[in-house]
């Protein structure tokens, strides 16, 4: 009987001296796991300002056909903050309704084609109609519209 | 075969230890059996283990955050430091780690010297020497990254260190600085050095002391040595394991030194990390060749002479016991005495130890504030879409993409230190690049020029000085022109390069 007790004790050592150090390792593991997860968790402080952004003269819109304009939006991400020009486009033919440049589909910049009369995006090939509505190719909804208004004679936009 | 299997019950490890040669190698790394004392000096490996580890980890860690640019370097780290979640602490794991190799390399060194390691196993104990080159390698590098004032001023040092090296100091000045001045190719230099070089000297090192070098000894026992490796893992363990505690709760209370920008401070006091105090101390009492001469040689006699030991009398092996131990002693020994004397003496001066005080102060007040991002130029039309737009000059094609017109001499030499290197500002002073355009501002070239010269006259910023009487007219309007360039759309519609061409006009 002893030497069987003496067996399971050796056995018990035994079993602890192989779990111990893998413990500790592995705690040791884990903390840095867990810093490397916590300092790689994406950024959230990624953000454009917001608010009202001037796109133009009133009395300078005008005409029949889209016309494209930039506005400059400042965008901050993690360390470093830049001016970037976004370029929108403005419809003096329905009601100065102002347009994203960026199709719905997967994100590329649109393009105005003076002969079809339509908005194309490049990458796809989505056509959109001079208001902005979905005609033809993958993207499935319209071109996004801005909210607009109209304050001193200017034309702004809500980014 | 059974005290094999004894150790790798689990169905993963016993793959493991089936399919690849792990086991062996573990075994190898584990030298020969012993007890009691001896068995937990020899931790020191497992504790150099954990500190390399922790290095490898944290360094990684940090490059996803660091930019090895000197517009940008301070920036990143201050973010590191204020704003990446756990990032204080990793750059701190970073620090304290490389202060303690030396530490825990000495000692291993020590032990090994006791256990006559240089002729049982010489691998092993060229390895630790070889390792403790790199980690001093890797800490002399790495103190340029943050570029602060700190960084800059080892730079300063180092450069002048190797360039005063007999024979190949100019090389070695021109290579490291990577032209003829400090730039941001400079810091490339370290950067390069200290992420890919010394890290891959290491790995390499490390492979060669298992893979080449590695013996095993007393293959006979298999029981015992089985049974006997796995209780030096479990002491291995322990010790790392109190190590990394010890190490974390360190760093969260004393974090890593972090600078000023170097153009805010004047009577910053730099002071090396507690591993190069023994170098700092040396060049008070030195100059020139001698200087350059001790730096180098200093640690290079003690790593060569340890190495040596490894291939002299091996039938005299007390012999070189001695040798060693003497000259580990008067070696650490020196190191110790410098690096108390650099304390003792800053603690005795009453000014120094004030502005210590005051530079310790600052730091903290930077840990409590909140981050400020860094306003980076915005983004230009490639030459390639400028190109498209038609046919233009020859200097309009010559042009690099970011710069319309070169930066005037006067500008580097009177307003970058505050308004940055390209007008992209600085932490504490206004950015030039869209003056003309942005709404607050909207500056017409009569108001630049009125602020050159007087801008308290104008009302603007009382930190900027006159520079009326120290430009000269047409240094002022070089200025002029090259801010109005900066703007990505110029209100008169004009493209910057007309304007480089019309500058050409005026000085013909």
């Amino acid at each position: 009987m002893k030497k069987e007790e003496n067996e399971v004790i050796r056995a018990d050592r035994r079993t602890f001296l192989s779990i111990l150090p893998i413990g500790v390792l592995g705690v040791v593991g884990a903390s840095m796991t867990l810093a490397a997860k916590r300092s790689l968790d994406p950024e959230t402080t990624v953000a454009a300002d917001e608010g009202w952004k001037t796109v133009g003269d009133i009395a300078e819109i005008a005409g029949d056909e889209p016309i494209e304009k930039t506005i400059s939006v400042t965008c901050r991400s993690g360390w470093s903050k830049t001016v970037e020009d976004v370029s929108v486009y403005v419809l003096p033919h329905h009601d100065n309704k102002v347009l994203s440049s960026v199709c719905p589909h997967e994100g590329c910049p649109i393009v105005w084609e003076d002969e079809s009369k339509k908005f194309l995006c490049p990458c796809h090939d989505s056509y959109f109609s001079d208001k902005g509505e979905r005609l033809t190719g993958p993207a499935k909804r319209d071109l996004t519209e801005y909210e607009t208004r109209v304050e001193d004679g200017k034309l702004k936009i809500k980014v | 075969m059974a005290a094999e299997l004894e150790i790798n019950r689990w169905g993963i490890t016993n793959w493991i230890s089936r399919e690849t040669e792990i086991k062996p190698i573990i075994l190898r790394l584990l030298d020969e059996p012993g007890t009691g004392v001896s068995a937990w000096a020899r931790t020191t490996s497992g504790l150099i283990a954990l500190l390399l580890f922790v290095q490898f980890a944290t360094g990684i860690l940090l490059a996803f955050h660091y930019v090895p640019a000197t517009a940008n370097a301070y920036t990143t780290v201050a973010f590191i430091e204020l704003a990446v979640r756990d990032g204080a602490w990793i750059r701190s794991m970073h620090y304290h780690s490389s202060v303690l190799l030396p530490i825990a390399l000495a000692a291993h060194i020590l032990q090994m010297i006791f256990r006559l390691s240089f002729t049982k196993n010489s691998a092993a104990w060229i390895f630790g020497v070889v390792l403790l080159g790199l980690v001093l390698g890797a800490a002399a590098t790495g103190y340029a990254l943050p570029w602060d004032a700190r960084a800059i001023n080892g730079v300063n040092i180092a450069i002048s260190l190797a360039g005063n090296t007999p024979i190949a100091g100019g090389f070695l000045k021109t290579w490291m600085m990577n032209g003829n001045a400090i730039s941001t190719l400079t810091l490339s230099r370290f950067y390069g050095l200290h992420v890919w070089i010394v890290p891959m000297l290491i790995l390499t090192a490390a492979a060669m002391r298992v893979f080449i070098f590695g013996k095993r000894k007393d293959a006979g026992d298999e029981p015992r040595y089985a049974a006997w490796a796995r209780s030096q893992f479990t002491r291995n363990a322990l010790v790392i394991g109190i190590a990394f505690l010890a190490i974390s709760l360190l760093s969260v209370v004393y974090p890593a030194p972090f600078g000023p920008q170097a153009a805010e401070s004047s009577t910053y006091l730099p002071r090396p990390g507690p591993q190069f105090l023994w170098l700092f101390e040396m060049q008070k009492y030195t100059d020139g060749t001698l200087a350059a001469v001790l730096a180098m040689g200093f640690p290079s006699v003690v790593i060569g002479g340890l190495i040596a030991a490894a291939f002299l009398l091996r039938r005299r092996v007390d012999l070189v016991r001695i040798a060693a131990i003497g000259l580990f002693t008067v070696a650490f020994g020196t190191v110790g005495v410098l690096t108390a004397t650099a304390i003792y003496q800053d603690h005795s001066d009453a000014k120094i130890s004030e502005q210590l005080a005051k530079q310790e102060l600052d730091e903290s007040k930077f840990r409590a504030s909140v981050f400020e991002p860094q306003t980076q130029m915005p983004p230009r039309p490639s030459k390639r879409e400028e190109n498209d737009k038609g046919p233009q000059s020859s200097d309009a094609v010559l042009a690099s993409s970011s710069s319309p017109m070169p930066v005037p001499s006067a500008y580097e030499v009177n307003c970058a230190k505050c308004h940055g290197e390209r007008g992209e500002g600085t932490a504490k002073f206004p950015e030039l690049v869209d003056v003309t355009t942005r709404d607050e501002d909207q500056l017409t070239p009569d108001m630049i020029l009125a602020i050159i010269n007087d801008p308290k006259a104008v009302g603007r910023s009382s930190k900027m000085p006159s520079y009326k009487n120290k430009l000269d007219d047409d240094q002022k309007q070089e200025l002029v022109e090259w801010i109005k360039s900066l703007s990505p759309k110029d209100p008169n519609g004009e493209t910057p390069h007309v304007q480089t061409a019309s500058i050409q006009d005026q000085k013909q």
